[in-house]
């Protein structure tokens, strides 16, 4: 472990000058920042890692089978167990996209779910990613630099080897592949994850496309390469939302989209990881319901549990959470990376009072969950070892079987008893180890 | 039951030629219980693969790409039908129940749903009644855009403000409900109308006209709103200003 706290340094200096960064849109302006690596690796046992490989993959498949019913027959509804109300005002629903059914019938390939670990040990899901869950190339960089700078911590440590995600990422790709080629779409280098984007075209062999390099014809999505041939794409793992996917059937202002996308996508002329709609299934507000899913797609008890949450919008919840509000966290369905997020005990009276008016003007928009009480993990910080929040986001891929990636995405928070560790909030990140014995 | 020739003509004109144009024609009416089409045809010049697929909302669409560039792009859709002017037996889609951007209800239109009529089809006729005396019709009060609280409040509008005040108040009084884009006898553009869901079908209703849609109607599209059902949208690469001439014909033969 000292080996790799003393390369510290030059490890960061190294995913610099790799370009691994995180950028931030303030005031309307974009920076580019850093994303501060820790060399202290967050370590998960082999039997605990068995649970949450068995947890995360029950989850996701139920995900998937939720994703697919709610597009299809809507069965959830009609028996009860999901209010229609919350399906239609989930902003993740998109009608535009009934009736399609993906390649190989799956929608979401890439799964990036959100963990702590409570004092007592035991794991909570606090979210779902299923839209464009980033941050799997973070770990993996981090990781292929901390070999060079220290290989022997890797032979002395049964360290589950994590360098195989673009392989398993590549799989799952040609897996739910049309006849084609691999691209992964970005919006562009002002994205947030850019980096990543390169990254992952780059050691999974795909073509690192904008929307200029594609168009639509005959159903068929084509590439144009850089003599102007054109090639046939059959599977795109997009980085861009639905929203701006393809401005003939989302939004019509759309610069970034391909048009006719869609029209390609219906026809199963192509494959699109992950499958638009899916913000149905991650909406905050939908997470509520998510052990209800397990139960009734799989027949399962849910093996990890949810974080105790209250919906506003049931009468006797509602109750609740205006008594409590002062020890609760109050989570806003419509928004991500950690913005909207509020943690009543650190509102005035007076706050306090005006977000209760809110939940009573809005309760289908607020989620409200108690707080738990996260571990914290060591991090170095300006050579001393210093306690912070820390969450783990797993990555589950869906292909011919559902695998969880031995490692994940561990996320700090920089600021003492913080709570907030995204990445677009400042936090930094550490390896994550898997032990394989 | 009464038997139409029809036909759709559009043409964009440019300022100046576009590139890699691709564009959605949603223009292809099909058969059921209330209609039947036959010998429909579909082209474009410059010429393009037109291929068929669907929408969401079960309507026909085709896509096409042009890549060279091009100082116009023509639609040319024709067909002959017979009307029959009956529901059409159906499962209704979710979105029926949505409101949309489009539909909100405002205060005013919440007003305007209460106390409507158990069945459907007099509620239909009730609503559109109620929106008729505080709307008239007039051609260039509204736009595209307009939504139907909007129209409401200027007490003008054309086929597609009726058709969204219509839905907004059914929407509201929980009947479900959906946009039709389609041709009525005559010579212009196409008009706009509603159909409501009866609990097993789909029953046409023209606010417009204040009617049951009959055996005159021919429904080219369905959706949430007047924006599920536009017949073109494109994206194109050039800076030139778009101009568009629609002609659609439906004649008794």
């Amino acid at each position: 472990m000292r080996n790799l706290t003393e390369h510290a340094d030059s490890i960061n200096r190294l995913l610099s000058r790799y370009g691994v960064k995180f950028g931030i849109y303030k005031n309307q302006t974009f920076h580019e920042q850093l994303f501060p690596f820790d060399a202290l690796p967050r370590i998960i046992t082999h039997d605990e890692f068995t649970v949450l490989d068995k947890g995360l993959r029950q989850r996701v498949d139920a995900l998937n089978l939720f994703l697919s019913d709610i597009y299809h027959e809507k069965k959830i509804v009609r028996d009860g167990v999901l209010p229609q109300e919350f399906l239609f005002a989930s902003k993740g629903y998109l009608p535009e996209c009934e009736g399609i059914t993906p390649p190989a019938g799956i929608y979401s390939h890439i799964s990036g779910i959100d963990l702590v670990q409570a004092k007592d040990g035991g794991w909570y899901i606090l979210e779902d990613n299923l839209r464009i869950p980033s941050g799997a190339s973070y770990p993996l960089i981090a990781r292929e630099l901390c070999r060079r700078a220290s290989p022997q911590t890797f032979r002395q440590n049964d360290i589950v080897d994590n360098r195989n995600y673009a392989d398993m990422l590549r799989d799952m790709m040609d897996y739910v592949s049309a006849p084609g080629m691999r691209v992964i779409l970005t919006p562009g280098r002002y994205n947030a994850a850019y980096f990543e984007h390169s990254y992952l075209a780059e050691r999974t062999d795909s073509a690192l496309a904008s929307n200029a390099d594609l168009y639509v014809e005959d159903n068929r999505v084509y590439y144009r390469d850089y003599l102007g041939q054109a090639q046939r794409v059959g599977v795109i793992y997009r980085r861009l939302s639905d929203e701006y996917l393809d401005p003939l059937t989302f939004l019509p202002e759309s610069l970034i989209g391909v048009p006719g996308l869609m029209a390609a996508y219906r026809a199963g002329n192509v494959a699109i990881v992950n499958a638009p709609g899916n913000g149905v299934a991650d909406d905050k507000g939908i997470y509520y319901f998510v052990p209800k899913m397990i139960k009734y797609y799989l027949g399962e008890e849910p093996i990890l549990r949810n974080a105790p949450t209250y919906l506003p919008f049931y009468e006797e919840d509602y109750r609740f959470v205006m008594e409590n509000l002062a020890r609760l966290v109050v989570k806003d369905v419509s928004e991500a990376g950690g913005y909207g997020v509020v943690f009543g005990s650190n509102l005035t009276a007076q706050e306090l009072e005006t977000l209760r008016k809110t939940i009573e003007r809005e309760p289908r928009r607020f989620i409200a969950q108690e707080v738990i009480d996260f571990i914290d993990l060591p991090v170095m910080e300006d050579g001393q070892q210093v306690m912070r929040k820390a969450d783990l986001r797993a990555f589950v891929l869906s292909g011919r079987e559902t695998r969880v990636w031995p490692s994940g995405l561990t996320r700090f928070a920089r600021q003492k008893d913080s709570f907030v560790v995204n990445s677009s909030q400042g936090g930094g990140f550490k390896d994550t180890w898997v032990l394989s014995r | 039951m009464k038997r139409f020739a029809f036909s759709y003509a559009l043409t964009l004109d440019f300022s100046q030629p576009v590139s890699k144009h691709t564009f959605l024609l949603r223009f292809a009416p099909e058969s059921d219980a209330a209609q039947q089409v036959w010998g429909l045809d579909c082209s474009c010049r410059p010429e393009a693969l037109l291929p068929l697929t669907r929408d969401a909302f079960g309507n026909r669409l085709a896509v096409g790409h042009l890549e060279a560039p091009a100082s116009s792009l023509a639609f040319d859709v024709r067909g002959d039908c017979l009307l029959r002017g009956e529901p059409v037996a159906a499962d209704c889609p979710v979105f029926c129940a949505m409101q949309t951007e489009r539909t909100a209800p405002d205060d005013a239109l919440r007003a305007l749903a209460q106390g409507l009529p158990r069945s459907a089809e007099d509620a239909a006729l009730q609503a559109a009644e109620r929106i008729r005396a505080r709307v008239v019709y007039r051609k260039g009060a509204t736009d595209e855009r307009t939504t139907a609280a909007q129209a409401l409040e200027r007490g003008a509008g054309v086929c597609q403000d009726m058709a969204h005040l219509l839905l907004c108040v059914l929407r509201e009084a929980k009947i479900p409900a959906r946009y039709v884009v389609g041709l009525i006898p005559g010579e212009g553009e196409t008009h706009a109308w509603v159909e409501i869901y009866d609990g097993k079908r789909f029953i046409g209703v023209d606010p417009t006209h204040l009617k049951r849609t009959d055996d005159t109607y021919l429904r080219v599209s369905t959706g949430r709103d007047s924006r599920d059902c536009a017949i073109n949208r494109g994206v194109f690469c050039g800076a030139a200003q778009q101009t568009m001439t629609v002609l659609a014909r439906m004649i008794e033969i």
